[in-house]
């Protein structure tokens, strides 16, 4: 297992580079006028061009930039935006953010996925069971920022019942609606992941045994069945970790969160580099390390898995 | 991409394929068995009825309406459903039923050969890395890896800007949605390949000194396909879902083509004065998703025998 | 049975969350009295707030309560001093300018405002290796070009420009390289505003933490530091000399989107939202009421034709101009809130004269069908009309280009981009082949400011990349007038020959349209586009 796990650590160094340097190139390869799009529509004085592009080396060839960029970035140097502003001291700001609406839109789709995951799957064909199947198809055909809008104008305007926008000193409970719309997605696929898990559990052997025995059921379902069938669950929940945090650019768009989400759409559309850079760097190594958990996890949880 | 990884799992394909034979041969083959229980499920018909209509939408629009989407007149700007217009004209003064029935085209071509592409790499790649184990394998687990670490916002803006300003059409979305979208259906083609790999008939047609290619596209591959199949066709509606987001980010398809996607990132912002010119692509796009969705459903329920 | 528990499981903690949600709502429209109180304006996330670094709106908007301006204007645009920082401002010749500042100016910190911090200020602008976003606008200063690095990399020759001297503490005196009938309205941009010693470090540049505090001698001082892409917050000074603001704080919340900034607006957790987006105009009107608010603004829309392409000959774009129905778009599409512009000044500058564009701006589509033909079209029959996605301007380019399309009987099509930089990169290469969506407003109310940087040959938001040299001529003998009205009548000259070669096609002119909430007694917006942080009142 340690061999594995060392195995594994070490391969996420090659993808974290790989990763990266895809990234650095589709910016380089994107960007049209970096220093334009610092200034909007207004112009931008030769002076001012020719100040910025030697002052960032916006001039450099790519592989030279690239591996500049990336040597500070190993030294832990995130680097400065054109605009003058220190990448590192954005990021540091923006993360809480976002890590309160990731973790938070984890726990609802951990806690009501996997409930009501459950109530389909010992109620198999019930109307429960068909409601959840409807309403998991719909979220998937309906675009996240239609959802997002239209639970902001109902619960937020119309009904006034939360909040429409997450204010700077707000509370947690005004993340709750968009973490219900960042999770919708993974919310939706946990149920029915849960209850197709539990639904094919609750036909093995070994729970005929166990009710041959004569346990209650509720010991049945709550302790061998709940546990066998978060396998698939957990690989699931840990992928979607690396997710939330990337998916959050229409939600804290739309809601108004001052989170990397932002500040990624924000760094591509502006055509800023480094701060995309940097980002991606970061929610890989989160991405990486929550899939090595969770394999780890696997591991532990089904004893019939080895790694050597 | 992250939604896939959702839905792959959501089907519990922690032990996916069954091996069904050779086809031919045996009098009751899975796929036969399976045909029988598709015939008698009415879900089935209901839904492959709804994609049909759909794709004939898509193919043929003219056979639903004889109105022109581009004959449009601002002085009809935003004019609730009436018998001239069905389903009432948008701010443009366009008839939205017609806009809805030619953005078919553009919102399902997409889905399908998005579709088609991810399932072309997930086969090329899953299949080589069940089948040849080792390092291949842990080399493209690391390219799956670096995929999944690339925004697909940066990746859509990239793509349509390197065209620069000519208009080629769906492609880029295509491109995007295809080579970001194939790593969870890798992953289930992986886990059928390597169950299928050590099937009995497969070392035979080995010791009778099949080929690898050989072994692969007659033995694995059939097996393999049966379960990506299903992923597929719910990305399928992923796909088209996600373009309406990639249209509300900016990074979607362009004029003059018409999609459901720009249409409703266009209606959004009126909703409230005009809820029309948004609710029916919506609605089109959501019948849509779930057509296919249901589809993929009632044949994974037909072709697994654990559910009998 | 199990179920049932489970359900209940689940169902307690949904109405925990939600009436926590309800309970998570922050205090921001608290505090009130009866007069000052706490005023919340909705803003996007400044770029900078350094003064001469600021030339965009959201800046703009926050450093006008931190800072006060040489000179303001009047509804007419015309220069007023009495609540300005600057006594008076004089020039004989146009060429020298004398500046004398009120005597009593203080900045947050305590310190004087003198003559020598606005030199002190201005070098640092003008300074090449500085990088100041607004650099420009001291460009006319005798001197400038010498605080300039050649290539980026060498040292410029100076650090002061010489055509800048503080004569006493309460005396400036600007010498141009050239004469300027205008320089004096220019002077009331906010990239001169003056800025204290303690901003600066030792060896010139600035502190590095003086943008997120910026300290100025407006009637505002910041009340902590600027929380990025969450709020900015100030408070009345206490020792300003001039008129006092009726409010006691302004907290500008930062948002990402308009639309949720309409949202917070109407849910009564916004005050002030300065620029309504247009596709929330009708239900703003039926929201608001007549907390809708509509005054004159200086923005000016048009479009751009690549004058490079021959495709685009003036016969073309006057047809072109003709098959455009300016007033159904801004009746379907802006809701009448702005006006069809037929001219390219805007009404609120002096010198700006009605209709210089005459017929050619006359929605006429048989006449226009009939040039068109007369000209021999565009090659290929198709038009494409270029613009930025992130604008809030699909809709009006889909209407000009569906009109088109249907008067001209070409094929015209909207083709957006992701962003301006990449269509402005493409025109000055003059690879660009189409036309191009194209705004502008003053940077200071002159009839000259929409027309140098918009058309003289050469100049920084001259997309067209027009080049006529009798114009250049025109606006340069203007530039030299020794009073006003000559100046104006020069520049009005300098439009008639626009007029002609139509290089842009006027479109409309905006208002500002902004909306407030109930608890707002009066909010008004000046000609810069900014909120007046002077006149705001709650109820």
């Amino acid at each position: 297992m340690f061999r594995y796990v060392v195995r594994r650590l070490l391969q996420m160094i090659l993808v974290f580079f790989g990763t990266t340097f895809i990234v650095y190139a589709l910016m380089f390869l994107g960007a049209s006028d970096p220093i334009q799009a610092l200034a909007g529509e207004r112009p931008v004085s030769p002076q001012l061009r020719i100040q910025l592009t030697a002052q960032y080396h916006l001039d450099d060839p790519f592989i030279v930039q690239y591996l500049r960029y990336m040597g500070n970035l190993l030294r832990g140097d995130f680097g400065t935006q054109i605009s003058g502003r220190s990448i590192g001291a954005i990021l540091e700001q923006a993360w809480p953010f976002t890590i309160r609406l990731a973790l938070m839109s984890l726990l609802i789709v951990i806690i009501f996925g996997i409930g009501a995951g459950l109530i389909a799957g010992t109620r198999r064909n019930g109307i429960f069971d068909h409601t959840t199947l409807i309403l998991t198809l719909v979220v998937i055909g309906i675009p996240v920022f239609v959802l997002g809008f239209t639970l902001q104008y109902l619960l937020g305007v119309k009904w006034g019942i939360a909040d429409p926008s997450v204010q700077a000193g707000s509370g947690l409970g005004a993340y709750i609606l968009p973490a219900i719309i960042l999770g919708s997605l993974a919310l939706a696929t946990s149920v029915r992941l849960t209850r197709t898990s539990i639904v094919e559990n609750l036909r093995a052997d070994y729970v005929r045994t166990a009710k041959a025995k004569g346990l209650p059921r509720r010991r049945v379902v709550g302790v061998h069945v709940l546990r066998n069938s978060l396998i698939p669950v957990v690989t699931f929940l840990g992928i979607t970790v690396g997710d939330l945090m990337a998916g959050a650019i229409v939600t804290e768009k739309i809601f108004n969160i001052p989170g990397v989400g932002f500040q990624l759409a924000q760094g591509i559309r502006i055509q800023d580099g480094p701060t995309v850079v940097a980002i991606v760097s970061i929610l890989v190594i989160i991405y990486l390390l929550a899939n090595l958990i969770v394999d780890v996890l696997y591991a532990v949880l089904d004893p019939r898995i080895r790694y050597e | 991409m992250s939604e896939l990884e959702t839905i792959v799992l959501s089907e519990g394909s922690s032990s996916a394929g069954v091996p069904g034979g050779d086809g031919g041969g045996k009098p009751r083959s899975l796929a036969g068995d399976a045909w029988r229980d598709l015939r008698r499920n009415p879900v089935f018909w209901v839904a492959g009825l709804l994609v049909l209509i759909f794709l004939v939408m898509a193919v043929a629009p003219r056979v639903y309406t004889s109105i022109s989407p581009t004959a449009c007149d601002l002085s009809d700007s935003q004019l609730p459903p009436s018998a001239q217009h069905w389903f009432g004209t948008d701010i443009q003064g366009c008839d939205v039923y017609a806009h809805t029935v030619y953005g078919a085209r553009a919102s399902i071509l997409v889905g399908v050969l998005s579709t088609l592409l991810a399932g072309v790499l997930a086969l090329a790649v899953g299949m080589a890395a069940g089948f040849y184990g080792g390092w291949v394998d842990a080399i493209l687990a690391r390219i799956l890896d670096i995929v999944l670490g690339i925004p697909l916002l940066l990746a859509a803006i990239v793509f349509s800007r390197s065209f620069g300003t000519r208009n080629i059409g769906i492609w880029p979305v295509v491109g995007v949605l295809g080579i970001l979208g194939w790593t969870t259906a890798a992953r289930v083609v992986r886990a059928s390949v390597i169950t299928a790999k050590q099937q009995d008939y497969v070392q035979a047609a080995r010791m009778l000194g099949a080929s690898n290619g050989r072994i692969m596209i007659r033995h694995i591959l059939p097996n393999a396909i049966a379960p990506v199949t299903v992923v597929l066709t719910i990305a399928l509606g992923v796909f088209i879902s996600t373009e309406a987001t990639l249209s509300f980010l900016g990074a979607g398809l362009k004029p003059p083509t018409i999609s459901w996607g720009i249409d409703i990132s266009g209606a959004q912002g009126r909703f409230y004065q005009a809820p029309w010119p948004l609710l029916f692509p919506a609605g089109f796009l959501a019948l849509t998703v779930l057509a296919f969705s249901m589809l993929g459903e009632a044949v994974r329920e037909a072709f697994d025998p654990r559910l009998r | 049975m199990k179920a049932r528990r489970l359900t209940a499981l689940i169902a307690l903690p949904v109405a925990v969350a939600l009436g926590a949600s309800a309970c998570g709502t922050g205090g921001s429209t608290s505090n009130n009295s009866s007069t000052g109180g706490i005023v919340t304006i909705g803003i996007a996330e400044p770029e900078h707030l350094v003064p001469s670094n600021t030339v965009e709106t959201n800046g703009f908007q926050v450093i006008s309560a931190l800072y006060t301006p040489l000179v303001k204007f009047d509804d007419q645009g015309k220069s007023v001093f009495d609540q300005a920082a600057a006594s008076s401002i004089d020039s004989s010749d146009k060429k020298v300018w004398t500046v004398k500042l009120r005597p009593d100016m203080t900045f947050h910190d305590g310190t004087k405002v003198t003559a020598s911090s606005y030199v002190k200020a201005w070098n640092y602008a003008a300074y090449g290796p500085n990088a100041q976003v607004g650099t420009d606008f001291f460009s006319r200063i005798q001197g400038y070009d010498d605080l300039q690095s050649a290539d980026g990399k060498a040292t410029p020759k100076a650090k002061e420009m010489s055509g800048l001297k503080a004569v006493d503490d309460a005396t400036l005196q600007i010498t141009l390289a050239k004469p300027f009938a205008e320089w004096e309205k220019v002077l009331g941009y906010n990239v001169f505003y003056p800025l204290p010693d303690a901003a600066f470090a030792g060896d010139g540049t600035l502190n590095k933490t003086f943008e997120d505090n910026p300290v100025g001698d407006g009637p505002f001082q910041m009340k902590g530091s600027w929380n990025h892409n969450q709020s900015i917050n100030v408070a009345k000074y206490a020792n300003y000399p001039l008129a006092k603001p009726k409010v006691d704080e302004i907290d500008f919340k930062i948002y990402q989107d308009q639309d949720t900034m309409y949202a917070d607006l109407q849910a009564g957790n916004l005050d002030v939202q300065p620029q309504l987006p247009s596709d929330k105009l009708a239900s703003a009107e039926t929201d608001l009421g007549d907390r809708l608010k509509k005054t004159p603004s200086s923005y000016f829309g048009f479009i751009t034709v690549p004058t490079y392409d021959p495709a685009y000959k003036p016969d073309i774009r006057k047809a072109i101009s003709m098959a455009i129905n300016r007033q159904e778009i801004v009746d379907k599409i802006f809701q009448g809130a702005y006006t069809p512009a037929t001219s390219w000044v805007s009404p609120i500058v002096q010198g700006a004269r009605d209709n210089t564009c005459g017929d050619a701006c006359k929605f006429d589509p048989t006449a226009a069908k009939q040039l068109y033909t007369q000209a021999g079209g565009v090659p290929g029959n198709k038009i494409q009309l270029f613009y930025n996605a992130d604008g809030g301007h699909k809709e009006w380019v889909d209407a000009v280009c569906n009109q088109v399309s249907k008067n001209l009987g070409v094929q015209c099509t909207g083709a957006p981009v992701a962003q301006f930089a990449d269509l402005r990169k493409q025109a000055r290469s003059h690879s660009l082949q189409g036309l191009l969506r194209g705004a502008w407003a003053f940077d200071y109310p002159s009839i000259e400011d929409y027309l140098t940087p918009l058309y003289k040959t050469g100049a920084s938001s001259n997309d067209s990349q027009y080049s006529n040299p009798a114009f250049d001529q025109d606006l340069d003998k203007a530039d030299q007038a020794t009073d006003e009205a000559k100046a104006i009548q020069g520049y009005q000259a300098a439009e008639d020959i626009i007029a002609k070669d139509m290089p842009t096609i006027p479109m409309w002119f905006k208002q500002n349209i902004y909306g407030y909430s109930t608890s707002m007694k009066n909010v008004d917006m000046d000609l810069f586009a900014n909120v007046d942080v002077m006149t705001l009142e709650r109820n």
